[in-house]
């Protein structure tokens, strides 16, 4: 029980970003719920590969990354965009307004993980580079490019 | 910060339902759990099937012994017209290779016959672990009353090695007997007799 509850209050920290991360990738909650907790049983397993050369957070995003992309791979289905809530956050002047949401949700899955992972999560592009397991420049110029795709989809 | 930037980092927080945690870690034990019984499962299924499909290979076993010592034995016992022959014995390190045959002089319809256990001369009763299990059987072909025997023959291993592979053995032989009256008209069956065979073993000196 003892190892459980110290388990339990190690990994919680990472519970809220993990979460997170699946819904701003689009899923919805309970999905986002399921692939969070299949990402926690994955670290429980992978535990003795952790190597320390990145911060626990970093690697627990690699692992979220990873069954995100499987669950896409799978095929089981594609996120619709009209799925996404919409939560309009701006306004431009003179054209139609898109959602942040929809946005990112219109991006491909690369530029939409590396924007999650950097801006929303706010991870600091070395910790985005261990996740994505790239090197920091690699992890620099996605983000670069991300961003300019958003701002095309989000932007007048 | 840029207008991207400042729109991401405003998206809300959300927050996770409770103990996705603590559903991961019980995830993780039930399938760790699973994956050890399905393992030992498969081991154990495993080992049922070889031993159901395996050909009798005690008398290879027997004929590949490294250093054999073959001692022939030659007792004879009887039930009911049931012949049990022990023939020979092919030690080897303190493991026993014994060969039996048996036949039926009668006409049951049906004898299953199973080593049990061997005794030796230093009294140590050994339970069989290793033994051919024999099945019997008598045949009536339709253009006539002809009974068909046959012979059959198996091996029984065992391990001791404090045994002198010249002194005495005795042998328990259990037999399942179905005669053919009981199996043609019904009745009771059983019980299974216990043959048991001596062998007074050889005096070298």
């Amino acid at each position: 029980m003892e190892e459980s509850i110290s388990i339990e209050t190690e990994w919680a920290q990472y519970q809220a970003p993990v979460y997170n991360f699946m819904r701003r990738m689009g899923l919805d909650q309970p999905l986002a719920a399921d692939l969070a907790q299949e990402t926690f049983v994955r670290a429980l397993r992978g535990t003795h590969r952790y190597r320390g050369d990145a911060s626990v957070r970093a690697w627990v995003l690699g692992i979220a990354r990873n069954v995100f992309r499987e669950w896409l791979r799978s095929g089981r289905r594609e996120i619709p965009v009209a799925e996404v809530a919409e939560r309009p956050v701006r306004e431009p002047a003179g054209a139609e307004p898109v959602d942040v949401e929809r946005a990112l949700a219109r991006l491909d899955a690369d530029h939409r993980e590396v924007l999650v992972l950097r801006f929303v999560l706010d991870l600091p592009s070395r910790e985005v580079a261990a996740a994505l397991g790239i090197t920091d420049d690699a992890a620099r110029q996605r983000v670069s490019r991300a961003k300019a795709e958003f701002r095309e989809v989000w932007g007048p | 910060m840029d207008d991207v930037e400042r729109a991401l980092r405003d998206l809300p927080e959300e927050s996770p339902p409770p103990a996705i945690v603590l559903a991961a870690v019980r995830t993780f034990r039930y399938r760790a759990i699973a994956t050890v019984a399905a393992i030992i499962a498969g081991v154990l299924l495993l080992g049922m099937v070889w031993n159901a499909i395996r050909p009798d290979n005690l008398g290879a076993e027997a004929a590949s012994a490294r250093n054999p010592t073959v001692v022939p034995i030659l007792e004879v016992a009887e039930y009911d017209g049931i012949m049990i022959e022990v023939t020979e014995m092919v030690w080897d390190d303190g493991t026993g290779y014994l060969r039996f045959l048996a036949w039926d002089t009668g006409i049951h319809a049906e004898v299953m016959i199973e080593p049990v256990a061997i005794t030796t001369s230093e009294g140590e009763r050994i339970d069989v672990r290793f033994r051919t299990s024999l099945c019997l059987q008598n045949y009536t072909v339709p253009d006539g009353p002809h009974i068909e025997r046959r012979t059959a023959g198996g091996w029984i291993k065992f391990d001791d090695p404090d045994h002198d592979p010249w002194g005495a053995l005795s042998f328990e032989i259990e037999l399942q007997v179905y005669p053919l009256e009981i199996v043609l008209e019904g009745g009771e069956l059983g019980p299974f007799p216990t043959l048991t065979i001596r062998y007074e073993g050889l005096d070298l000196r």
